[in-house]
């Protein structure tokens, strides 16, 4: 009883959010207020959160019998995910794209997404991995064919759902492999086995590749980006914002854990590693993190749809982060965390606006923003901050951000993608700054204006004011993600 | 060696089996048909056949497989819990709360089809 | 497995075999006149004393009767769904004991073909395959009828196997074992019979397993008036035999399986004096089960011929809104009943 106790503990922030599943899905069917629901799933996410943090203070172990790790690094993560999930449904509330009479089914899809989510950055045992992977994945196919009468998003679950099915069995005959390999499923004991034998480079490249089919699909690099697009297009704008920034991080995370833990070794001090003997991955994903870049990048340009410009722009970013995961030793980390949270704000931002202005214009034109800055400044101005913060200009978070991604290169003196990323980040100014010119610099052609509810606009604030104050005071972020970057190693 | 268990299974699956298509078969032979269009023809009353048997069938069916398929796991996971039940009681009543959260997870979706009214049937 | 072992299997077979294939003739037979009691009037009373000879009388015209193959049915699934209709029925009834030990040949012969350790998984196995039969069937016929008929009566079927099966999981609770021949030695004393210790499952299990039977009042995919008769329609002679067959030697199964989980089995009827040889005990159990299967069968009769049909929604809606909750209600109330006893 005593160790099923401390299990239970441990777990304890996904068995608030299922009960807060269920809560909210039974006062849906039995009251039809939405209101009431609404503030039972924010009760149980604020619960939840300060369990969390609570959490803290138990020491890094393993828990479920090795299958989970408790360690900061899981639970910066499952804090990230519980705000992106509050930030989500402040985001649905009242929004056109939502249907209202099946917002409970909303709730429950996205809060069975993040107890996924929150299992998945903790697991080091391949069979939880792929449980809760499946569990963010197939729940986020229904999410993203939410709205039923519009066939962009029926589209957008057909192409996801088939899209993903093909990379989760990619990525199991990978783990299967492994698993020939070494005999177990438990992340330590595959690196165990991996790093005392010799084994021939080429299976171990195959592994991988089929590995990264799986787990780039999550982290949305190329050449596995093709779905996200008219993914991100099609789906209601508050599960696409969902979508870009917490699916994005949980792929990272556990590529992360997967990566560093399996096919690196823990060299001299803590915090650098080295990947193992015959198999140059950092290699592999310089190259993809170049592609993915300069392919969203290039794609953006050409956009005359606000949602699949933003589309193209995240995926843009995948590749900034994946710059982070190329140099494997502590700064990379550090960046790669501390641009998320950046990230976060800006991009869940930019859907932000860019879905309420959809909800007036009943579209997601460009065009609709021509003039917007004149009629309603509040959106606007809140929208360049998050776009010159995406592009990366002073003084708002994003510049730092990318600050940390390139000083982390130069430290490792990887050159070449440095200079990719500088190229690349001047030619994303170019569609970020002709939004900002649409808004300011034209004159309107009609007299609609965009009008926020309070909550919506507190919902701005929030996300605004973090992304202006980063640029300037980013200390204590930083510090705290340096103390989270810690996962559990050898027992 | 095979469990005579098994054994006894598999014998008597072969003795019905061969008995069944020999029912059949000799109901072919002692049976011929003297072949008659109408007589083969697809039975609708006494009238003539209209529109393909291939058509299209209600959704509701899907949706009674889909939940049959739901439901039978949970049963298929209570079995085993039912197995040992009886003798973990003697440690504790753990293992009844662990179950009764999993069937309380069960019963949530439960409400759900019955309020959405997919259990309805007109 | 030693060549004695080997026969005394094929005999008990052999012997099952026999007493199921005579089953259904003779249950068709007790329908007939039973029905003929419950209606005020004459049964067959032509053929032979009673009309005992009419099963026979029948099958020797199932035998040479045309047996028509609709030219637009597909050929081999034609031919096969009756066959698949008629194995799960009868497999199922060799992991169901019939009587405990019995000395013959100087050995114990446990009088069951096959304790399976996990029985009842493999009964519920086995009544699930039933369900391909009759989708196989109404498809293959090719017919608007007999398409409708099957997915009406596959869905029942899926339906009723649900609360079926959780009505059993209230009885795995107390009896803590799969393999039937062990749930009988379990209810050694009249009050320790599972109907006692059971009600409520006992009440579901038997009303589903008249569903899965697809007998009155839940034969809507063979309603004689609705849809002609459902998914047989276009079987002629012996194919539609099988089906008959099939559907009494289920009846007969199911009544058997019922005996063993909720009525002691083959543990003697109460008020039945105990013989000192063990031969007589060992013939004067395999009564007590023949007994009880019997009346077990005349009740399934006695309602097919009592209630009028259910409409299709009343019977979907009584399977999932009132059977399925029932069940689970009583497995909590099992196991929380258990859960007080566990220390006294």
């Amino acid at each position: 009883m005593g160790a099923m106790g401390l299990n239970l503990a441990l777990y304890s922030t996904e068995i608030i959010l299922c009960l807060t599943l269920c809560f909210s899905l039974i006062i849906q069917m039995i009251s039809r207020n939405s209101t009431l629901t609404f503030w039972t799933v924010i009760i149980g996410l604020g619960v939840a959160f300060f369990d969390v943090i609570s959490l803290y203070g138990y020491a890094p172990q393993f828990y479920f019998d090795h299958h989970l790790s408790h360690d900061p690094f899981g639970l910066f993560f499952k804090l990230f995910f519980i705000v992106v999930t509050f930030f989500t449904f402040l985001f649905g509330y009242r929004s056109y794209e939502v249907a209202q009479d099946r917002l409970g089914e909303f709730y429950l899809m996205t809060l069975a997404i993040t107890i996924g989510m929150c299992t998945l950055v903790s697991s080091v045992h391949f069979l939880t991995l792929y449980l809760s992977l499946e569990l963010v994945s197939i729940v986020s196919y229904a999410l993203s064919g939410f709205r039923k009468d519009h066939p962009p998003s029926n589209e957008a679950a057909i192409k996801y759902l088939l899209y993903g099915a093909m990379a989760s069995g990619t990525m199991l005959w990978g783990i299967s492999l492994l698993y020939g390999l070494s005999g177990s499923f438990h992340l330590h004991s595959i690196h165990a086995t991996l790093s005392s034998s010799s084994i021939a480079p080429l299976p171990l490249y195959a592994i991988v590749t089929m590995l990264l089919f799986g787990f780039g699909f999550k982290m949305v690099i190329a050449p596995f980006h093709m779905w996200a697009p008219d993914v991100y297009q099609g789906a209601p704008t508050p599960i696409t914002a969902f979508l870009t920034v917490a699916s994005k991080a949980v792929g990272f995370a556990f590529f992360i854990r997967v990566f560093y833990t399996v096919f690196a070794n823990n060299a001299g001090q803590p915090g650098e590693w080295m990947h193992i003997a015959h198999l140059n991955w950092p290699l592999i994903l310089s190259i993809l993190s170049a592609v993915t870049m300069t392919l969203g990048n290039l794609s953006a340009l050409f956009q005359k749809d606000t949602k699949r410009m933003l589309a193209y722009s995240s995926i843009a970013h995948a590749g900034y982060l994946l710059m982070g995961l190329v140099v494997i030793n502590e700064q990379g980390l550090t960046a790669v965390l501390f641009y998320f949270v950046v990230y976060f704000l800006m991009n869940f931002g930019a859907f932000f606006v860019a879905g309420m202005v959809g909800n007036t214009f009943k579209n997601e034109n460009i065009s609709n923003f021509r003039g917007l800055g004149w009629k309603s400044p509040f959106i606007c101005i809140a929208m360049s901050i998050f776009l010159l913060s995406l592009t990366g200009i002073p003084p708002f978070g994003g510049f730092i951000g990318k600050v940390y991604l390139f000083s982390a290169l130069v430290k490792a003196e990887v050159y070449g993608l440095l200079i990719i990323a500088i190229v690349n980040v001047v030619i994303s100014l170019y569609y970020y700054a002709y939004l900002i010119r649409e808004m300011f610099l034209e004159k309107p052609e009609n007299d609609v204006r965009v009008v926020l509810s309070p909550l919506h606009t507190l919902t701005l604030l929030l996300l605004a004011v973090p992304t202006l104050i980063l640029g300037i005071y980013w200390e204590p972020l930083f510090v705290y993600i340096s103390s989270s970057i810690y996962f559990v190693v050898a027992s | 060696m095979t469990s005579p268990d098994a054994i006894a299974v598999i014998l008597m699956f072969t003795f019905i089996l061969v008995l069944g298509l020999a029912l059949v078969g000799i109901s072919a032979v002692a049976g011929r048909v003297k072949r008659d269009p109408t007589k083969l023809s697809v039975y609708e009353c006494g009238v003539p056949p209209s529109g393909t048997s291939r058509e299209r069938f209600s959704v509701k069916f899907y949706l009674v497989a889909l939940f049959f398929l739901i439901f039978d796991i949970e049963i298929v996971f209570l079995f085993p819990w039912a197995l040992i039940f009886k003798r973990h009681l003697l440690i504790g009543p753990l293992i009844f709360f662990e179950m009764l959260f999993f069937l309380g997870l069960l019963a949530v979706g439960y409400i759900y089809i019955w309020k959405r009214g997919a259990i309805e049937w007109n | 497995m030693d060549l004695l072992d080997f026969f005394i299997l094929i005999g008990k077979i052999v012997l099952v075999m026999g007493v199921l294939l005579n089953m259904a003739p003779l249950l068709s037979w007790v329908e007939r006149r039973g029905s003929a009691l419950m209606q005020d009037r004459l049964g067959p009373n032509r053929v032979g004393p009673f009309g005992l000879f009419q099963p026979l009388a029948d099958g020797i015209k199932f035998i040479f009767k045309e047996d028509p193959v609709p030219t637009e049915a597909h050929p081999t699934l034609f031919l096969l769904a009756p066959v698949f209709s008629l194995v799960p029925a009868f497999i199922i009834f060799a992991a169901i004991p019939f009587g405990d030990t019995i000395e013959l040949f100087g050995k114990k012969i446990t009088l069951q073909i096959a304790d399976i350790n996990i029985g009842i998984l493999y009964v519920l196995a086995m009544a699930s395959l039933g369900v391909y039969g009759i989708l196989i069937a109404g498809w293959s016929s090719n017919n608007k009828y007999s398409t409708l008929g099957a997915l009406r009566s596959s869905a029942q079927l899926l339906s009723y196997e649900i609360a079926a099966g959780a009505a059993l999981i209230g009885p795995l609770l107390i009896y803590g074992t799969f393999s039937l021949g062990e749930m009988v030695h379990l209810q050694p004393t009249f009050f320790k019979w599972g109907f006692f210790l059971q009600p409520i499952a006992f009440v579901i299990f038997v009303i589903s397993a008249i569903a899965e039977c697809n007998r009155l009042p839940f034969d809507l995919p063979e309603g004689e008036a609705e849809l002609v008769a459902g998914y047989h329609t276009e079987y002629g002679s012996m194919k539609f035999a099988l089906f008959f067959m099939a559907e009494y030697v289920h009846v007969f199964t199911v009544s058997a399986l019922t005996v063993t989980l909720f009525f002691g089995g083959w543990q003697l009827i109460p008020g039945l004096p105990t013989p000192h040889t063990s031969m007589g005990l060992s013939l004067l159990q395999i009564a007590s089960f023949c007994i009880k299967t019997a009346l077990m069968v005349w009740f399934v009769i006695w309602i097919r011929w009592t209630f009028p049909r259910f409409r299709y929604d009343q019977l979907m809606s009584l399977g999932w809104k009132v059977m399925v909750p029932v069940a689970l209600v009583n497995i909590l109330i099992t196991s929380i009943v258990m859960v007080f006893f566990a220390h006294s």
